[in-house]
């Protein structure tokens, strides 16, 4: 039977135990929280690719808007607590902060502020179920616009 | 029914050329098969946007899964079963229900939506009675998936039950019940159309 | 031939499966026979129909399937990067990047960037109030099928 090897894979077992510690030190406050996603989707009419990381909203897109070409720059996703305020960067220097509302049962009730700047381009309060999806869309990009795909769990 | 015979460089050439780097070949293979892939693809899902998605992904599947095609099988064979698999998984997923009417006010003058937006496009004039392409998407929509996946394979493809067999994974004994029970549920349906 | 055998040679006909002795055969019954005329016309026209309705969206569809090439290239493109990733990262640092994460994400909730695809469970969304202080908004529905649109119209520019 060979040796085992002194370096061997005792970094696995560690990990775990380091990643079981941190967890049970962080309190289940599952019902309190809600994990706001935002995807920043750069619409044109140039070319005609559609990202395939857009999924299944794909060909609503297509459904919804006159654009050829869609292409997602960037996706974050943060958990945040009711009354805690998360801010997103968006392309072009712009910013959104979504803060989470009380709200009953499965339902999530998001506060989000969209700014340019000084600019206030947007502040609308959204309820919506866990797993639901809003697009947000119309901000100037390149040759296009921005749209805002934020859906909040 | 495969391409190969139409001249030109045969599948095979192509899915060669394909494994040895050149993206072109792919891109031609895609050109041939891209038409009848979205009629079945279309067939199945009942719905134009899904089903240009399913063709992409399904060659985009269809590529980094060429490795795995056997030399001297069908392509078209191989290809439709990733095919089929992609559109039935996307039905299953996706809240099916009727298509979202068609909203007059769009077209309203006083009511002009930003240019951003799609606007309505002129109601479906399929087969002279739209209410006809109504009837049997609904019919097509009550099939189980398989039963539809056949249907739309032998009737819109012109796929052999053999090479439908194939491409479900089923016997050609199961292929044959499951057209004749689809036939008879859009033969009826059509019947009831025209007598309503 | 009676009734019983030209209908199961009706759907075989349909498929061009029938020998030409039995469709010669079953053209002759059905010259006699209107019900199974009628049936063998009916299963015709489903035929007919389900081509062309998928004929219809196809029309529908075609620049964008002429444009597909462009789609799945950029799909190929987009896969291609994900899986290009240096081996030595995934085999010999994973462990501490591992660790040095879990700890960020456990104690500072980063923000992540994810391209997992978007699979939404509902588009029911309830507006409970809306305003802009510097560009005009507009709510857009489109179905229950449909997400709901906020749209920002910045000095009608878009």
């Amino acid at each position: 039977m060979p040796r085992p090897d002194p370096r061997g894979r005792t970094g696995a077992p560690a990990l775990l135990i380091l990643l079981l510690v941190l967890a049970a030190a962080v309190p289940s406050e599952a019902a309190n929280t809600v994990s706001v996603d935002v995807g920043s989707v750069y619409a044109s009419n140039e070319g005609t690719s559609i990202d395939p990381a857009l999924g299944t909203i794909r060909g609503k897109l297509h459904s919804m808007f006159n654009y050829t070409s869609y292409r997602m720059l960037d996706r974050k996703r943060r958990s945040l607590s009711v009354g805690e305020e998360g801010e997103f960067e968006l392309p072009d220097r712009r910013t959104m902060r979504a803060t989470p509302l009380p709200a009953q049962g499965d339902k999530v009730r998001l506060l989000i502020k969209i700014s340019d700047g000084p600019r206030k381009l947007l502040t609308t309060t959204l309820g919506l179920r866990r797993g639901g999806m809003v697009l947000v869309g119309g901000p100037s990009h390149k040759a296009g616009v921005l749209i805002l795909i934020i859906s909040a769990e | 029914m495969n391409e190969r015979e139409k001249g030109g460089v045969p599948d095979d050439a192509l899915i060669r050329t394909t494994l040895a780097g050149d993206d072109g070949a792919f891109a031609e293979l895609m050109e041939r098969y891209k038409g009848r892939a979205f009629a079945v693809a279309v067939g199945i899902v009942g719905n134009g946007d899904d089903a240009l998605d399913i063709v992409q992904d399904s060659f985009i599947k269809a590529y980094y899964k060429l490795k795995e095609f056997r030399f001297g099988s069908n392509f078209y064979t191989w290809f439709y079963r990733l095919l089929v698999n992609q559109a039935i998984d996307r039905w299953r997923k996706s809240a099916r229900s009727a298509e979202v009417p068609f909203d007059e006010s769009w077209l309203s003058e006083d009511d002009s939506p930003p240019d951003a937006f799609a606007y309505p496009r002129t109601p479906e004039d399929l087969l002279r009675d739209r209410e006809l392409g109504d009837a049997l998407q609904r019919a097509l929509d009550a099939l189980p998936e398989y039963h539809r996946a056949v249907i739309v394979l032998r009737e819109v493809d012109g796929m052999a039950y053999d090479e439908i067999a194939k491409v479900l994974g089923c016997s050609v004994g199961t292929v044959m019940s499951r057209l004749h029970y689809a036939r008879a549920k859009l033969k009826e349906s059509l019947k009831a159309h025209r007598e309503g | 031939m009676d009734c019983r055998a030209a209908l199961e040679k009706i759907d075989r006909k349909a498929d061009g499966l029938l020998p030409r002795e039995a469709e010669a055969e079953l053209s002759g019954h059905l010259a006699g026979c209107p019900a199974c005329a009628a049936e063998d016309a009916a299963i015709s026209a489903t035929g007919d129909a389900l081509r062309a309705l998928t004929g219809t969206r196809a029309r529908e569809k075609a620049p964008a399937l002429d444009a597909m090439w462009t789609r799945v290239r950029a799909g190929i493109g987009e896969s291609r990067e994900a899986l290009r990733r240096p081996s030595w990262v995934a085999r010999w640092a994973w462990v501490p990047a591992a660790v040095a994460l879990a700890v960020l994400a456990l104690l500072f909730y980063p923000a992540g960037t994810d391209r997992s695809p978007f699979h939404p469970s509902t588009f029911d969304v309830a507006v409970e109030d809306v305003e802009s202080e510097v560009a005009t908004v507009a709510l857009v529905d489109k179905g229950e099928e449909l997400p709901r649109v906020i749209w920002i119209i910045e000095d009608a520019k878009t």
